[in-house]
């Protein structure tokens, strides 16, 4: 884990005070704050620009709310956003949720309320992706698995061989053409497929 | 609609998530809309049952004959690869029918099917490969676009050039998450103009393409925050937008028409005659391709969009060029279009023009292979090269003598569009503008 002062992030408020007093708590904290914006359409581009690891959003920015900005920020996996409200409504949690925001922070707030939240967000979004490069690299695997489960299949059907020799001959097309048994699996069934045509 | 089809994309809607799926048409104008229904609606859609009322559709029908059906092209089904939480968002392409069962005669898509028709029933399949350039421009505050390519404070580390490249490496991977084989993608002349070009594909399918790919760039320039804009001409004294036209005949066995590989320039007289179709209805045509006030900004001489009528191997300043490519590549290249336009329209009007010549066994005039533009009027004439219309109006008479153009987009939509540009013209025709002022205000 990256220690505090590696931490970078990005403050959008449309109110100044309170872009100064959050950047002055996390500063206090020992994070870097790598910009300030104080409306959605300069968020979004210094969001894409810098890549900072955190972004603090004030739902109610000018030109794309802060609200759009947060779900743009998580449909494109850019960072994890905490949301800041000036009063809280019960509709504004539900658009928090759909935004995949971290957590809604309700203002006044001080260090002992955004310090952990940011902590926490920092944390369980690291733990997300890395949960997510998992559940994909498991999905291809799989994926994988079922077009040479086919692959070896029809070579049975076709040839007569064993499901070893089959799985056998696969495996060396791979490894004397250089190429991954998936290509060479997807390459025999699309033969297969051109051939029954 | 066949079951098997069906099932297909219940079962992939499912297997996403879908929650929501936009049922698009295409009106007149070009525009995309759409019938937004929710995901237990898709079988009711897919079985062409769902209805809208078309009179609340600008430039479509009469009140008395509004109830319209949409039946989805089950080919074009696509999930958006930007995926809100709340449930990610599919798209089919509708054909709009009438109630009794019969295809409506103002769809575009719809239009463009019987002219594609009429060439298969010659022996011919059209494929088309568009190339389409756009703008990004930045937002101001309040996400208003401008028309400033840089950003105004400089206040960003990257320059305005990586802020728009990066939107547009964005476009492209979100086409091909849809489908798009991109071939190109380049920054273009004028600062801030982009082209992202799509493999050709059959007529059809690229003009479906055509507005998906608008409605990409589009979202992404957003997400970015920038705007992207297809007006042909947004600035005076740079280059404009165009969407020049790859276009070729293939015979039904799939062999490319327009190549002979004993002819001298190895074209076929099919492509003779294509070329000179589309030269004798260009003057008309462009009233489709180029279909607005502003598209004529750009068909002006020094930019490198044509204005004169003839056809070349090798210079840009005729409306038609020959790329090198033969073979399976032989097309021809309509220089002219604009992205404004309706690509339903645009390529039936195209197509039928084409059609047309091979029909008539019309001759082009001879491959011009000088530079154009520094020709005087007196050898142009000699050589009997004529111009594109230079406005709107012009072009719309044009259009309303040639009975072959009127005829690719049918009655209904003639009517429609004549109707609908000529007000546009005449808007745009009393309205004083910044010229005048500038010139005349302190003269007078």
């Amino acid at each position: 884990m990256n220690s505090v002062e590696e931490q970078r992030i990005i403050v959008a408020d449309s109110c100044t005070d309170w872009q100064k007093n959050i950047k002055l708590m996390l500063s206090k904290a020992g994070y870097l704050v790598i910009g300030e914006a104080s409306d959605g359409v300069t968020t979004i581009k210094m969001v894409r620009d810098r890549q900072p690891d955190l972004v603090i959003i004030e739902a109610g920015l000018m030109g794309f709310s802060g609200i759009e900005v947060a779900s743009i920020i998580d449909e494109d996996k850019l960072a994890p956003v905490i949301l800041t409200v000036d009063n809280y409504q019960p509709y504004l949690l539900t658009k928090a949720k759909n935004a995949g925001v971290q957590s809604l922070l309700v203002k006044p707030f001080g260090e002992a309320i955004l310090i952990p939240a940011v902590e926490l967000a920092l944390n369980n979004y690291r733990e997300m992706v890395e949960l997510e490069r998992k559940l994909k690299q498991m999905e291809e695997k799989l994926e994988t698995r079922k077009i040479i489960e086919r692959a070896k299949g029809i070579l049975m059907e076709t040839t007569g061989m064993s499901e070893a020799q089959a799985f056998r001959k696969i495996q060396k097309q791979s490894m004397d053409k250089r190429i991954s048994m998936r290509a060479v699996a997807e390459a025999i069934i699309m033969a297969h497929e051109l051939h029954k045509v | 609609m066949n079951e098997q089809a069906k099932q297909e994309i219940l079962e992939k809607a499912r297997e996403a998530g879908v929650k929501f799926v936009r049922l698009q048409f295409i009106d007149i104008m070009g525009v995309p809309k759409n019938v937004a229904i929710t995901i237990e609606q898709l079988e009711k859609a897919l079985d062409g049952e769902i209805m809208f009322d078309g009179s609340s559709i600008h430039g479509f029908v009469r009140i008395e004959e509004s109830d319209m059906y949409l039946r989805p092209d089950p080919s074009t089904f696509v999930i958006f690869p930007w995926r809100p939480r709340d449930g990610a968002v599919a798209r089919l392409i509708c054909d709009i029918y009438k109630p009794d069962g019969t295809p409506f005669e103002g769809c575009p898509r719809n239009n463009l099917k019987r002219i594609l028709k009429e060439a298969e029933e010659m022996g011919y399949k059209m494929a088309v490969g568009p190339e389409l350039e756009f703008f990004l421009f930045q937002v101001d505050e309040e996400g208003r676009p401008t028309l400033n390519t840089h950003d105004k404070a400089g206040y960003f580390d990257l320059s305005p050039v990586d802020l728009g490249e990066n939107a547009r490496r964005d476009m492209v991977l979100t086409l091909e998450e849809m489908g798009f084989e991109i071939e190109a993608s380049h920054h273009e002349v004028a600062e801030g103009q982009h082209e992202i070009d799509f493999k050709y594909s059959d007529a059809l399918d690229v003009a479906d393409k055509i507005i998906t790919f608008k409605v990409v760039v589009r979202t992404i320039a957003q997400r970015h925050g920038l705007h992207a804009t297809f007006m042909p001409k947004p600035i005076f004294g740079i280059n404009g937008s165009g969407m020049h036209s790859n276009q070729s005949l293939m015979t039904l066995d799939g062999k490319n028409a327009f190549y002979d590989p004993n002819a001298p320039d190895q074209l076929s007289d099919v492509a003779r005659h294509y070329i000179a179709g589309v030269l004798k209805h260009a003057r008309a045509l462009t009233a489709v391709t180029n279909p607005t006030v502003n598209s004529y900004k750009r068909l002006v001489p020094g930019y490198e969009a044509p204005v004169n009528l003839a056809w070349s191997s090798a210079n840009r300043s005729a409306v038609i060029r020959i790329p090198a490519k033969r073979g399976m590549s032989t097309r021809i290249e309509l220089r002219s279009p604009d992205p404004s336009c309706n690509p339903y329209l645009a390529i039936a009007v195209m197509l039928k023009a084409g059609l047309d010549g091979i029909k008539n066994k019309l001759q082009p005039p001879e491959a011009c292979n000088r530079n154009i533009y520094k020709m005087s009027d007196e050898e142009k004439a000699k050589l009997g090269i004529g111009s594109l219309p230079g406005c709107l109006a012009e072009a719309l008479d044009e259009l309303e003598k040639d009975d072959v153009i009127k005829e690719a987009l049918g009655d209904h939509i003639f009517e429609k569009l004549m109707e609908a540009k000529r007000q546009e013209w005449d808007d745009y025709r009393v309205r004083v503008t910044e010229w005048e002022i500038e010139n005349y205000l302190s003269t007078f």
